[in-house]
């Protein structure tokens, strides 16, 4: 911004308003930055805040409503796997592995093997179920 | 809403956005009534899924801007010739600074000219912020909503964009004076 006896901001008033710059504001805005950018930016504004003219058709909101189906298509529903029942009945499988473990005694009967057997068995299962979840990651 | 009616009501209401949206977007008139038609066919087949005015305008963006996507990737496979000089032009003159003669009507034509190529070498992102921001006042926050984008990157891609508008601009003036 300079001052050669034009002041910029009566410059750039004078460009909001519209008027026509006359003798020594215009021999200013010619070599002033500040002006030429802040005339820039208002007038850029101004462009992108015009809404273009458009001519729309008085039919086109009738015809678009006549050519959607008669209901709208249903959306195939992407079936999420729910785990919470499997995570719940292993839940409640330790559980009760866990009391049984704590109340036999530590023999070779034919319980402890079964007990044994039923944590395998359930430990595998989380193996296949669990696995390929944290290999794709 | 399932009604014939209802949705015509809901294509009145919005036509005048989608077809400007997708005139600026699109940098061209040609075929925007088709796209248009597209954008309302695809909220239609989406509206079973709102409960609320404010989802569904949101949808309606979006779906504005995917239109605008497709076409623009449509163009690219046709390689086509994309003209920015619209025949039908002439909203520009009602701008600040085109007063009522003729050589100040064709300097307005030429600047508008200039900001619509500016805006289409725009990148997309920077685009969509400034026509939504601009043209249809919409706030920050709608933006990232829409775009689906952090509220300070919607600030910066609309402080880049409109940079980056006016050194295009100024260099096509500089190219214009030199030229002369």
């Amino acid at each position: 911004m300079h001052d050669d006896g034009v002041n910029c901001r009566a410059v750039q008033q004078a460009l909001r308003e519209g008027r026509e710059l006359i003798g020594e504001q215009s021999v200013h805005f010619d070599e002033c930055e500040a002006c030429r950018d802040a005339y820039m930016d208002a007038w850029l504004t101004a462009a992108l805040d015009a809404k273009p003219e458009v001519a729309i058709p008085a039919d086109f909101a009738a015809r678009v409503a006549a050519m959607a189906p008669a209901r709208p298509e249903k959306r195939a529903r992407v079936r999420t796997p729910r785990y919470w029942g499997v995570i719940s009945a292993m839940a409640i499988v330790t559980v009760i592995l866990i009391v049984c473990f704590a109340s036999s005694k530590p023999a070779n009967s034919w319980v402890s093997l079964v007990l044994v057997m039923l944590v395998t068995a359930e430990i595998a299962g989380l193996a296949l179920w669990l696995g390929p979840t944290w290999i794709r990651r | 809403m399932h009604g014939e009616s209802q949705f015509e009501d809901v294509v009145r209401e919005h036509q005048g956005f989608v077809f400007r949206t997708l005139v600026r977007l699109t940098g061209s008139r040609e075929h925007v009534e088709d796209l248009a038609q597209e954008v309302f066919l695809r909220l239609y087949r989406g509206m079973g899924s709102f409960r609320g005015d404010a989802k569904m305008t949101t949808y309606l963006y979006r779906i504005t801007l995917n239109v605008v996507q497709d076409e623009w990737k449509r163009r690219k496979k046709e390689q086509s010739h994309t003209s920015f000089d619209d025949p039908d032009e002439g909203w520009e003159e009602r701008l600040p600074g085109a007063g009522g003669d003729a050589e100040q009507i064709l300097s307005g034509k030429q600047r508008m000219a200039g900001l619509e190529r500016a805006l289409a070498e725009l990148s997309e992102v920077e685009r969509q912020v400034i026509v939504m921001f601009h043209q249809e006042e919409l706030t920050y926050e709608k933006i990232a909503e829409v775009l689906s984008l952090p509220l300070n990157t919607v600030r910066t891609h609309l402080h880049r964009g409109r940079k980056k508008l006016k050194e295009r601009l100024r260099e096509g003036r500089a190219a214009c004076t030199t030229t002369a």
